[in-house]
């Protein structure tokens, strides 16, 4: 428990941090405040049609960790504070259109953020229907392996629709993962990466578009001797194809041209790779087939998109209606790393074929009734490895008189010649839900049991895991209210000497309330969360309790 | 492989018993038909029948696009009418000769519109009118509910286990693959329970494709049923999401990962820039492979010389002199009640007054301060770095040993 003394320093330090809030979200206002003045005395020619909304949450939590293992837990003792503010505007200013969003986030939980006051997006756009421009929060995403990262700038789109122009795209700004980094706040500085890419996108034909993209990035300012520096540049070619109704085509192939400069132990490198994908979708009933083809090669670096390095994969997938009731899907994923050798460790590769059955009313006379039975293995194997795993899997969902039921049965074998894991898992879980109404109000009763069993062959070690849960959801619609409370123990149990068996007990409520006196505020909602998690070990040193308690308000309108 | 074949060729079979045709890959070109159809930039095809659309997603002018191409087989297109009102009313939709047509409207909020798509033929044929069918809704939240809308679904879903719920929340282009990632998470589930998963959002943006980057600083405490250890940490990750069907699905994920740990190389697709904390991962025997772990040692018997041993790089523990196994290889550090004694090299350095999970890597790889002072006093309520051959650790004592007696000690461990 935290003493008198403890509450009332805390509550002091939280009216300085709310001077900070007041301040910060002041100058929100008065941000979002201009649009409005100018929706109230509207410029010649000025459409007066303009929006503003805004959303607001504040919350409080208190935390009590206690018991000697009370290091392990993830919360933060004490009360903190959590406040997001977000806002929205649109206007019209002669022929331009715009729009423009802010958020900010203030707590005093370093585990919520290691600032205090962060903004969390800003971003203005404004059009005439052909040019525009947006700044601040920039997403433009090009393509997958060229750019699909936000970044923190500015960004101009041509389009003229209707005409063979082709469109175009230009980006420039810092891919910094959040607005701190920008202004170089100790807490939350990087190396500074400079972007900018250019995008020319053409309509061929009706049913053929091609884009081709320029992208760079190039680091600067290395915080630590061991910081790599990147100027890495991507050309890419991308395009979308549609053959025939109901056939997509797409793919981009992408290279990329690398400098890494010299830093503490590694020398200066350069290099150039090229990545590929193409991928056909058939869609139409009863079928829906897919194929997909990737190469990434090992030196391929794409500093702004998504490219899983060094990887080559071919993958079908295809789902069947084999009737009205019974879907069929079946899949073939391969892969394998290491394309050039040059990996010591060695290449491996993995097939993962799969196939499973949806089956609608398996019983007839069962209108709710809803089957899933699925089987997947995996086979890795090279560079020293050799595993096949096995996963079958069965999942039924019924509803017998009031009640909902849903179980799940699953079996995984894990299969390796190198003695690194065989092990036979069984899990098994079931789930009852039902619907009381009493007037206008509804309760909800759920049970919840679980079991995990795990034979550890090689260490000829069994674990066992138990867990249940009861759970409680009530709506009262009348009084605008609506809860959740959950109590339950999960149990582990192990048989290897020297590991600890252990048990957690948590329960955990949530409350949400829509108050009519707020009604002017639209959509006002004022909640309780409150959680208690008892772990306890065999090691009782490692004991330890989290208590929890929020409130919080929500506001918008 | 063989399996393999006998499976497919047992479809192949089944197949003939069908009630369709199930080699069809795509359409019949003979119908009167829509050929591809998108609803603010997404395609028709990718989404239920209910769409949600946000502000953010939309044009800057507010303007929600409708665009496709019909199509009328080898006769011509006589006409294109769209209604957003269930077919109480039409609006005429000029189109193309290629059959290409664009429509847009301005959604208002709390309003539910129900668009579909006529296409009529010079011979007055008309296309399957119900299947283009669409509820379309503004939504009243921002991009940040939703982005805080699906993160919370795809962090309770992982936090309970629930496979399907998880993969529900991911989008088929996932950018690391789908079915890589849900067996790195099936094998996530294996390996871990009590999944205690948090997160604050740090910076969100919108793209006019639809896609939404997000920040996130993540909290996360986990147990490792292979040891029965646990492990907590903490630090920022970023996560891009797909709008689709009126809900976000995720597209991306970056180290340091927060699902998929069981095959983290092939479901990530970057890292962080400035990641500063050690990445946790599940290795192929289950176990943790970075992140925090606890460690207890118990060791009995009569002193002097009864001590703790710990082992960095294998991670293996003992008593000294009892395993004599360990001990003839001289571990990194002997535990006493007030100090560790260092061997092989080992450095360390002083966090006074600051927890395991508060250190970040920069500060513990910053090799300014490191002393291979022997004996090295330790006491709880500190944090150390920890450096010998190479590489970094942070050490954090829960409990060190009593001067005499049974000396018990527990510790949290991270690799940087």
């Amino acid at each position: 428990m935290m003493g008198k003394t403890d509450i009332m320093t805390k509550v002091n330090m939280l009216g300085e941090h709310m001077k900070t809030l007041a301040l910060f979200a002041t100058l929100l206002g008065f941000t979002a405040a201009s649009p409005v003045f100018a929706q109230d005395a509207p410029a010649p020619g000025a459409d007066s049609a303009s929006e503003f909304h805004a959303s607001n949450e504040f919350s409080m939590v208190n935390n009590e960790i206690t018991g000697s293992g009370k290091t392990a837990s993830s919360l933060t003792k004490g009360l903190s504070y959590l406040e997001t503010l977000n806002i929205y505007g649109s206007g019209t200013k002669g022929i331009w259109t715009y729009n423009y969003t802010m958020g900010g986030k203030a707590t005093d939980d370093l585990r919520n953020d290691s600032k205090k006051v962060s903004l969390t997006n800003i971003q203005g756009r404004a059009t005439n229907g052909i040019n525009t421009i947006t700044l601040g929060d920039v997403f433009e995403s090009f393509s997958q392996y060229a750019l699909a990262s936000s970044l923190k700038g500015g960004s101009y789109r041509f389009m003229q629709a209707g005409t063979k122009i082709p469109e175009v795209t230009v980006v420039a700004g810092w891919a910094y993962p959040r607005w701190d980094s920008v202004w170089k706040d100790p807490a939350t500085r990087t190396i500074n990466r400079q972007a900018g890419g250019v995008r020319i996108k053409e309509n061929i034909s009706s049913d053929l578009w091609a884009g081709v993209s320029a992208v760079s990035a190039k680091d600067t300012g290395r915080l630590t001797a061991a910081d790599a520096l990147y100027d890495a540049k991507n050309y890419t070619l991308d395009f979308n194809y549609i053959p025939m109704p109901g056939l997509n085509a797409a793919g981009e192939y992408s290279l990329s041209d690398t400098e890494l400069s010299a830093s503490a132990g590694a020398a200066k490198a350069s290099s150039k790779g090229n990545a590929a994908r193409i991928e056909l979708v058939g869609d139409a009933d009863p079928s829906r087939v897919s194929l997909e083809y990737e190469n990434v090669e090992p030196d391929f670096y794409s500093a702004l998109g998504s490219a899983t390095p060094d990887r080559r994969k071919v993958k079908t997938k295809w789902r069947y209606k084999y009737t009205k009731r019974v879907t069929i899907t079946s899949g073939l994923l391969w892969y394998r790393n290491n394309l050039d050798a040059a990996r010591t460790a060695g290449t491996t590769s993995n097939w993962k074929p799969e196939i499973s059955a949806a089956i609608k009313r398996p019983f007839a006379s069962r209108p709710f009734s809803f089957a899933d039975l699925s089987y997947k293995f995996d086979r890795k194997y090279g560079a020293g490895s050799s595993a096949a795993d096995h996963y079958v899997n069965a999942n039924y969902r019924d509803r017998f008189g009031g009640m909902d039921s849903e179980t799940n049965l699953g079996c995984t074998l894990y299969k390796t010649k190198t003695a690194v894991r065989d092990a036979k898992e069984v899990n098994f879980n079931t789930t009852l839900n039902s619907r009381h109404q009493a007037g206008s109000v509804v309760v909800k009763p759920s049970v919840n049991l679980g079991t995990w069993y795990s034979k550890d062959e090689l260490a000829d070690e069994t674990d066992k895991l138990y867990e249940y849960s009861l759970g409680l959801g009530l709506e009262a619609p009348d009084a605008n209210l609506t809860g959740d409370l959950r109590l339950g123990q999960n149990m582990l149990r192990k048989s290897a000497a020297g590991t600890d068996d252990s048990d957690k007990l948590f329960a955990a409520l949530s409350a949400y309330w829509r108050p009519k006196l707020m009604a002017k505020l639209n959509e006002s909602t004022i909640f309780l969360r409150a959680g208690l998690n008892n772990y306890a070990f065999s090691t009782t040193s490692r004991n330890f309790r989290e208590k929890s308690v929020t409130v919080g308000l929500n506001t918008a309108f | 492989m063989k399996k393999i074949m006998l499976i497919m060729t047992v479809i192949l079979c089944a197949s003939a018993a069908a009630d369709a045709k199930w080699w069809i890959f795509g359409k019949s070109n003979d119908d009167v038909a829509i050929k591809y159809l998108y609803v603010n930039k997404v395609s028709a095809d990718e989404t239920g029948p209910k769409m949600t659309v946000f502000r953010e997603t939309l044009g800057v002018d507010g303007l929600l696009k409708i665009n496709g191409k019909a199509y009328a087989g080898k006769s011509q297109i006589g006409s294109v009418r769209i209604t957003l009102d269930d077919k109480a009313t039409w609006a005429d939709v000029k189109v193309a000769d290629n059959g290409t047509f664009e429509y847009s409207f301005k959604p208002e909020q709390g309003k539910t519109y129900y668009m579909l798509v006529e296409v009529t033929d010079t011979s007055g044929k008309v296309n399957k009118v119900d299947e283009t069918r669409k509820e379309i809704s503004l939504s009243d939240e921002n991009i940040q509910a939703k982005v805080r809308e699906a993160l919370n679904a795809l962090f309770e879903a992982y936090n309970s286990e629930n496979l399907t719920k998880f993969m529900s929340r991911v989008g088929d282009n996932f950018a690391g693959d789908k079915d890589i990632l849900e067996r790195a998470v099936k094998r996530d589930f294996d390996a871990m329970s009590a999944i205690n998963l948090r997160y604050a959002l740090n910076n969100i943006s919108a793209g006019a494709q639809g896609r939404v980057f997000a920040s996130v600083t993540y909290n996360r405490m986990v147990l490792i049923n292979k040891t029965g250890a646990t492990s907590t940490d903490n630090g920022v990750t970023e996560f891009v999401f797909d709008s689709a069907d009126g809900k976000l699905s995720l597209f991306s994920m970056k180290q340091p990962l927060m699902f998929g740990l069981s095959d983290a190389e092939n479901v990530a697709t970057g890292e962080v820039m400035g990641n500063t904390v050690s990445n946790l991962v599940i290795d192929d025997t289950g176990d943790i492979g970075g992140g925090l772990q606890t460690k207890s040692i118990t060791c009995s018997g009569i002193m002097p010389a009864l001590h703790g041993l710990y082992f960095f790089a294998t991670e293996e523990t003992g008593c000294h002199p009892q395993d004599d196994a360990l001990v003839s290889r001289t571990s990194d550090i002997i535990i006493y009640d007030t100090a560790i004694e260092p061997h092989n090299g080992l450095q360390a350095k002083t966090f006074a007054g600051k927890s395991l999970s508060a250190l970040t890597s920069s500060e513990v790889k910053n090799v300014s301060g490191y002393a291979g002072t022997n004996p090295y006093s330790v006491s709880t309520g500190n944090s150390y770095g920890i450096y010998i051959n190479g590489e970094f650790y942070g050490i954090e004592f829960v409990s060190l040993p009593a001067s005499s007696g049974t000396q018990n000690t527990t510790f949290r461990v991270k690799k940087f």
